[in-house]
């Protein structure tokens, strides 16, 4: 993209100003999306009898596109846990886990339980519930 | 990340002086240094005030330590505002320049 503005002056100098936006990749999550970022360059000149001038480009507005991200934590193998749960047989334990959206704007999450290939113990998949801990107090609450 | 390139051109007659090129680094972007055009005839200059003062790479700052005394440190990237190209020479009737930088969205 090249925008260009011409302007005289009465010294008779023309100048042009561009802008060009050459390259434009993927944002980092602090920055929303959607959010327009504009710029507008400018110059200052002399013509050859001293007299001083102030020139500026047309603005250049840059959009920010979405970026998705999303992290679960904490992370673990088999061989080295992200955490640890004791129990007897037919007790159920409960794990908490933090999803965190990273990116920059809104965004659906289908969360689907994985038993590692490594797991020596018997499990199916029914075996396993995700339930949302609105209260983060690692209960399961009523409601 | 966002490259902006300034293409200036003197389309007049008569030559222009004491050039100087003004690149804003907007509000939400931050410039990625040594991204800016460096070469002979063409130095970047930086500013961190909003063009008021403007400074060679790195730009040193001074920092008020709570025993009174002053502590020398180089500028965060964050901090730049500006950025600014002096011409040494004279831009004559239809020259072109290209200068560029770069800037990342926060």
């Amino acid at each position: 993209m090249v925008i260009g503005m011409t302007f005289r002056k009465s010294a008779g100098l023309l100048l042009v100003l561009a802008i060009a936006l050459v390259v434009s990749s993927a944002a980092n999550a602090q920055t929303p999306a959607g959010t327009t970022i504009q710029n507008q360059a400018s110059a200052t000149f002399e013509d050859l009898s001293g007299n001083t001038y102030m020139a500026t480009s047309n603005a250049v507005t840059t959009i920010v596109l979405p970026v998705f991200g999303v992290s679960v934590l904490p992370d673990g193998t088999a061989a080295a846990p992200g955490m640890v749960g004791t129990a007897i047989p037919g007790q159920t334990v409960y794990y908490s886990y933090n999803l965190t959206n990273t990116g920059n704007d809104n965004d659906d999450f289908t969360l689907v339980p994985i038993i590692d290939a490594a797991t020596t113990m018997t499990l199916g998949l029914g075996d396993i519930d995700i339930y949302h801990d609105v209260n983060g107090n690692v209960v399961l609450d009523g409601g | 990340m966002v490259e902006y390139t300034l293409k200036y051109t003197n389309s007049g007659t008569a030559a222009a002086v004491g050039v100087d090129l003004i690149g804003p680094v907007p509000a939400g972007t931050v410039y990625i240094e040594e991204t800016a055009t460096d070469i002979p005839g063409i130095k970047p200059m930086y500013s961190i005030d909003q063009g008021r003062t403007w400074h060679e790479a790195p730009v040193i700052v001074e920092v008020a330590r709570k025993d009174g005394t002053v502590e020398k440190r180089k500028a965060d990237p964050e901090m730049i505002t500006h950025v600014r190209w002096s011409l040494a020479g004279n831009l004559e009737a239809g020259e072109e320049i290209m200068v560029s930088y770069r800037v990342h969205v926060k």
